[in-house]
């Protein structure tokens, strides 16, 4: 009795489950023939809008021959360091220059060049003892200097000046020649955010890559 | 006869859809659509935590430029502040109004402490724009971390949109899928329940690996952190139901047969 019974329950089992097995298959097709597409594209969009992706750490890398770097630090890493002998400053120099980064050194500008690719590097630290609070104190002639992976980078001030902040949204990120350009809030002992900058050029003075 | 069986056939399969879009979007009426669901979700992944710290570290921020010490931004809001801010505007959202986050507790403590921050180091300030472009930066750090969602402003309306008329969908499905199943049993008679959760199950865990494999949970990332896990979350958590009420409409296929084969096997024979 139970052997037909179980017999009977097994028959009706399989049978449902081809027909519902059946049954997805075919709406399947059906999506897939009418709307699989667009909820694809859709999903593509989607995970374009939000994907994160996983950074590949790297060291940055230059080209002996033309002198362009072949890898370029991740946004936030720090790759050298930058120094100013005159005030007896050395600051960590990190790739962008978002309030996170600042906080912990100078910020390279993501959109300038970088040393040796013969461009505008434009780059800010904050008015603090340690950052670039002597900005102001360098004069024409005195030393900067860059210290990355692949080589140091020697400049010379050339001027220093107060800029608004909208003056120096002007600055011109050329690639004719390579020019330092550093920057710091203005009064370096204000209280709160100020709208003026203090801004020192440099021009390239001397390199020595890293073998 | 063939007609008859063939329509028959049509008529399951139309029941057994519309009974798998009934499930799906039962299943999008209780998470997705219910703001109560996304409290939960909040307190879950230490939403307001997370925000807390968020605001905190970006302040701090903003402090290091300023000339100023940690204790000007002591006790300017609190972690209660930022939960009442946040359920407002994700209710807000829900019911698609408008809101602005009300900051002026937070600037009037402000002003308090940088005056006292003043006073403790003998400092007189005659123009305080500098000052005041402090405080306004800071109170729009509160503002931004609090209110990500203002950037996204047509969620609101399809959240808002499908908490009303998802469940009068759900309502009408309901009642489609029961008049139906009806008609099937009065004039098919065969394994009509059955077919119906298994297609449902079938049905539901293809669409919990179509979604599992082309979307990448793992690596969302959308403005920041922690909505950015707040998402992730949401996604896991709706595949997960997924197949979990798959699994489940299975057993339930599963259950039906035994009770039609048992108890109305012997109900016939008696």
């Amino acid at each position: 009795m139970f052997k037909k019974n179980f017999k009977k329950i097994w028959k009706a089992i399989v049978r449902s489950l081809a027909i519902a097995f059946f049954f997805t298959c075919l709406f399947i097709t059906i999506t897939y023939f009418v709307c699989l597409k667009k909820i694809d594209t859709y999903l593509v969009f989607f995970n374009n809008f939000t994907f994160s992706g996983v950074t590949e750490e790297h060291k940055i890398e230059i080209d002996k021959l033309t002198k362009e770097l072949v890898h370029y630090p991740n946004y936030g890493d720090q790759y050298g360091t930058i120094s100013l002998p005159t005030v007896g400053i050395k600051v960590n120099l990190y790739h962008g220059d978002s309030m996170s980064i600042l906080k912990r050194g100078a910020g390279h500008y993501a959109g300038s060049y970088f040393p040796s690719e013969g461009g505008t590097i434009l780059i800010a630290a904050h008015n603090r003892r340690e950052y670039f609070k002597y900005l102001p104190k360098l004069n024409v002639g005195d030393p900067i200097v860059i210290d990355t992976d692949y080589g140091t980078f020697t400049y010379t001030v050339t001027n220093g000046r107060v800029e608004t902040i909208s003056e120096l949204e002007k600055l011109d990120i050329q690639h004719e020649e390579e020019i330092l350009v550093l920057y710091t809030c203005y009064p370096v002992d204000a209280l709160g955010f100020t709208d003026k900058r203090y801004v020192v050029y440099a021009k390239l003075e001397g390199v020595a890559y890293e073998s | 006869m063939k007609v008859k069986l063939f329509f028959n056939y049509l008529l399951q399969f139309c029941v057994s859809v519309l009974f798998f879009l009934l499930v799906l979007l039962t299943i999008c009426r209780f998470t997705i659509f219910n703001s109560n669901y996304m409290f939960k979700l909040l307190e879950k992944t230490n939403y307001y935590d997370t925000v807390y710290d968020s605001i905190a570290d970006e302040m701090e921020n903003y402090l290091v430029q300023s000339g100023f010490d940690d204790e000007v931004i002591d006790d300017i809001y609190t972690k209660d502040q930022v939960r009442s801010d946040v359920n407002t505007m994700i209710e807000k959202i829900y019911n698609n109004e408008s809101y602005t986050i009300e900051t002026a507790a937070i600037e009037t403590q402000l002003q308090e402490n940088i005056n006292s921050f003043l006073d403790e180091h003998n400092i007189t300030i005659n123009d305080k724009t500098s000052i005041n472009n402090f405080a306004k930066e800071i109170v729009g750090v509160y503002k931004s971390k609090v209110d990500v969602f203002n950037k996204i402003s047509f969620v609101g309306k399809i959240l808002n949109l499908g908490q009303k008329y998802l469940f009068v969908a759900v309502i009408i499905l309901a009642i489609l899928v029961v008049v139906m199943n009806v008609i099937l049993i009065k004039g098919f008679k065969k394994n009509v329940l059955p077919i119906m959760f298994f297609t449902s199950m079938f049905l539901l865990l293809a669409s919990s690996i179509y979604f599992g494999n082309r979307i990448d949970v793992e690596h969302i990332n959308l403005y920041n952190n922690y909505v950015s896990t707040l998402l992730s979350t949401i996604l896991k958590n709706f595949i997960v139901h997924l197949r979990v009420i798959g699994i489940a409409s299975g057993i339930v296929g599963l259950f039906t047969i035994l009770v039609e084969k048992m108890f109305f096997a012997k109900k016939g024979k008696k």
